[in-house]
C-alpha cells in the first residue's frame, strides 16, 4: 500500500502554480496505479481551499501553531508526525521553498524517512518509484531505480512537463480539518521586512539578468523597466552582487540562487560556468551581449550581438507595442 | 563556546562534470577539490567569532576518504583548532546527519555551522536534519551571525524577504554570503596546522538503501539563433511561438 501525502501552498487563499502542478501529478500517480491513496496536507493557515474536481480527496489537514499561525521551521512536529504515521503515510510529496525545506527536513529525521530534492522526474511502476534528480548544480542527472523505501520527495519549480491548463476550470471546494499545536520555539523575530512589490526570483516566469556589460549600477533603470514591462524578477551575476551593486538576494549562480522560470533573459553578463549552473533550468534564454566570444552565446537559444545599452530599451519599447 | 563546522569537499566551480568511461558514475579524475564554498563562508565566521571571543574553540568535521585531508589541514590553517574525519563514502543526506549526530551527541557543541547545501549534490538538508536530531534551534539560509548575551543574532532569508532572529543556543545554521569573507591561510597559520592533530573514526551508520544507481552528464542543447539587432521583432516573434505563459 502507497499512502502519499502531498503538502500543498498557498499565496492569498489559493493554491500556487508550483502546488496546483504537484497535485495534478500526484493524482495522476494516484489515477494510473491501483492501490495508491492520495492524503492532502498544508502546513499554512488556509481558510477555504479549492482544487480541480479531478483531485480523489475531499479533505485537507491543517496543521497550524497557536489556532492561526503558519508554520515555522523551529515549531514542533509531534502532531503532524503522530498524525502522519497514524495515517500509515510512507511518501511525503512538497514543493520547494525555504520555508519547506527547513520543515521537511525535520520531518525527515523524525519519520527515519530519507529526503530527495530537486527532483526532476518521476515513475511510479509496480510499486517502486523511480527517480530522477538534478546534481552538480544542474550539470549533472543522478537517477534512482525503483525504490520502495519512505521518502520525502521535494519538487522544484517546473518540475514537470505539465502546465497548468490541466488544471481545468472545474473546482471542488474540500473541507479543511484544522489540528493546532502550541509554539514551543525558544527563538524570537526581532524584525522582519518583506520584499514588497517585486516578484519573487524563485517562483519568476520570466526573469532579466544582468552583469558587469551594465557598467555600473545607475544604468539599472534600464533593466528595471524591461522587467517591470515583462512582469519579470530581476537577477544578477556574481561580481555584481560581490561589487553591491545589486543586493545578494538577486545573485543567481551556483553559489546563489539556482532558478528555471520558462525565459531568461541575460543582459551583459558573459556566461562564467558558475553563472550558468544557476540558470540552466530555463526553459528559453536570450542573451544580449556585444561579444560573439562570450561562453553564454554558446548557451542561449537567441543571441542578440550588440549594444545592450540600444537593445534593452528597443525591446522594452516593442514589447510595449507587442 | 564550542563551535563544531562541517565541511563537504566538492569539484571547484569551474569544473567541467564528465561521465567515467567505464561505468554509470561521473569521473572524479582530474578534477580540482575545494572546501565547499558556503562551508568556507561558515568556517570563516567561525574563526572570526572566535577571533574576537574569548573562550571559544573551533572544531573542523567531515565525513570522506583520506584523500580529503590535505584540505581538512587548510581548515586547521585557517585558525580551526581540531579536527574529525569520519572515514567512508556516505551515500545520503540522512547517512551523513546521522554521523555528524552521533559526534555531537557525544562532544557536546553549543554551535554548528555549515553552508546551507554542498555544491555537488545540493540536497541543502543537512543542517535541518541535524538539527532535528539533537533537538537544537535551526535556522537557514543565515547571512548575518553575531555572538550576543544569551545566544546568537541573525539575519535569515526567507521566502518573503529577511528577518532578524534572536535564537539561544544551542543552534545548528546553514550559512551564505555575506556572512563572512572567504580567508586564505597565513604562513603562521600554515606552520601550526603541520602539528594539530586530525581525529579519524569510522563511520557508524548503515549504509543506505536509497542510493544513487546511475549518474550522467546533463546536457541541454540550446538553439543559438543569432538575431540582428535591427529586426528586434524576430526576437518577439520567436519568443511568443516558444513560450506559453500561465
Amino acid at each position: 500500500m502507497i499512502n502519499i501525502a502531498v503538502f500543498i501552498d498557498f499565496k492569498h487563499d489559493n493554491l500556487t502554480n508550483n502546488s496546483k502542478l504537484l497535485l495534478i501529478f500526484a493524482n495522476k500517480l494516484v489515477e494510473n496505479n491501483a492501490g495508491v491513496q492520495l492524503y492532502l496536507y498544508t502546513v499554512q493557515s488556509a481558510n477555504k481551499c479549492y482544487v480541480s474536481a479531478k483531485v480523489k480527496t475531499d479533505s485537507i489537514t491543517n496543521f497550524t501553531i497557536d489556532n492561526n499561525v503558519h508554520y515555522s521551521s523551529n515549531a514542533s512536529l509531534d502532531h503532524v508526525v503522530s498524525h502522519l504515521k497514524d495515517t500509515k503515510i510512507t511518501h511525503v510529496f512538497c514543493t520547494k521553498s525555504t520555508t519547506n525545506d527547513l520543515i521537511f527536513a525535520k520531518l525527515s529525521m523524525i519519520l527515519n524517512f530519507n529526503i530527495i530534492t530537486n527532483i526532476k522526474s518521476l515513475q511510479l511502476e509496480n510499486g517502486l518509484f523511480h527517480f530522477s534528480k538534478s546534481i552538480f548544480s544542474g550539470k549533472a542527472i543522478a537517477k534512482m531505480n525503483g525504490t520502495n523505501e519512505p521518502c520525502i520527495a521535494i519538487f522544484p519549480k517546473g518540475f514537470t512537463g505539465d502546465d497548468l491548463s490541466e488544471d481545468s476550470l472545474d473546482t471542488k471546494e474540500i473541507k479543511i480539518v484544522h489540528i493546532s499545536s502550541t509554539n514551543t520555539s525558544s527563538s524570537t523575530i526581532l524584525e522582519s521586512s518583506l520584499i514588497q512589490n517585486e516578484i519573487q526570483l524563485s517562483e519568476a516566469e520570466i526573469v532579466v539578468g544582468a552583469g558587469r556589460g551594465l557598467k555600473g549600477p545607475e544604468n539599472w533603470d534600464i533593466i528595471e523597466n524591461f522587467a517591470k514591462k515583462l512582469k519579470a524578477a530581476t537577477a544578477c551575476s556574481k561580481p555584481i552582487s560581490d561589487l553591491n551593486w545589486r543586493p545578494h538576494h538577486e545573485h543567481v549562480g551556483q553559489t546563489g540562487i539556482k532558478i528555471s522560470p520558462k525565459l531568461y533573459i541575460a543582459c551583459g553578463i558573459s556566461g562564467a560556468i558558475q553563472h550558468l549552473a544557476g540558470v540552466n533550468g530555463s526553459g528559453t534564454i536570450v542573451v544580449i551581449n556585444n561579444d560573439i566570444e562570450a561562453p553564454f552565446t554558446k548557451h542561449a537559444d537567441y543571441i542578440v550581438l550588440g549594444d545592450l545599452f540600444e537593445i534593452v530599451p528597443e525591446l522594452t519599447k516593442l514589447f510595449d507595442e507587442a | 563556546m564550542k563551535i563544531l563546522v562541517c565541511i563537504s569537499i566538492v569539484p571547484d566551480t569551474t569544473s567541467k562534470i564528465t561521465k567515467e568511461d567505464s561505468n554509470n558514475f561521473l569521473t572524479k579524475k582530474d578534477l580540482t577539490f575545494i572546501v565547499g564554498p558556503y562551508d568556507d563562508y561558515a568556517l570563516s565566521r567561525a574563526i572570526e567569532i572566535k577571533e574576537s571571543n574569548e573562550n571559544v574553540e573551533v572544531g573542523v568535521f567531515h565525513v570522506g576518504l583520506e584523500a580529503s585531508e590535505p584540505l581538512i589541514r587548510k581548515c586547521l590553517a585557517l585558525g580551526a583548532d581540531y579536527a574529525f574525519r569520519i572515514n567512508g563514502e556516505p551515500k545520503s543526506s540522512l547517512q551523513i546527519a546521522n554521523e555528524i549526530c552521533h559526534y555531537a551527541k557525544e562532544n557536546k557543541f553549543d554551535l554548528i555551522l555549515m553552508g546551507k547545501e554542498a555544491i555537488d549534490y545540493n540536497s541543502g538538508m543537512i543542517h535541518g536534519l541535524v538539527a532535528a536530531g539533537l533537538n537544537y534551534n535551526h535556522f537557514s539560509p543565515v547571512m548575518k551571525l553575531d555572538v550576543i548575551e544569551e545566544g546568537l543574532e541573525l539575519q535569515i532569508e526567507t521566502d518573503l524577504g529577511k528577518s532578524t532572529i534572536h535564537c539561544k543556543l544551542p543552534a545548528v545554521l546553514g550559512c551564505q554570503e555575506p556572512i563572512a569573507e572567504w580567508k586564505i591561510p597565513s604562513m603562521r597559520g600554515i606552520m601550526s596546522a603541520r602539528t594539530k592533530e586530525i581525529q579519524v573514526f569510522e563511520m557508524k551508520t548503515n549504509q543506505s538503501n536509497f542510493e544513487i544507481s546511475t549518474e550522467s552528464v546533463n546536457e541541454t542543447n540550446r538553439k543559438q539563433i543569432q538575431i540582428p539587432k535591427e529586426n528586434l521583432e524576430l526576437l518577439i516573434q520567436a519568443l511568443k511561438k516558444d513560450i506559453q505563459f500561465n
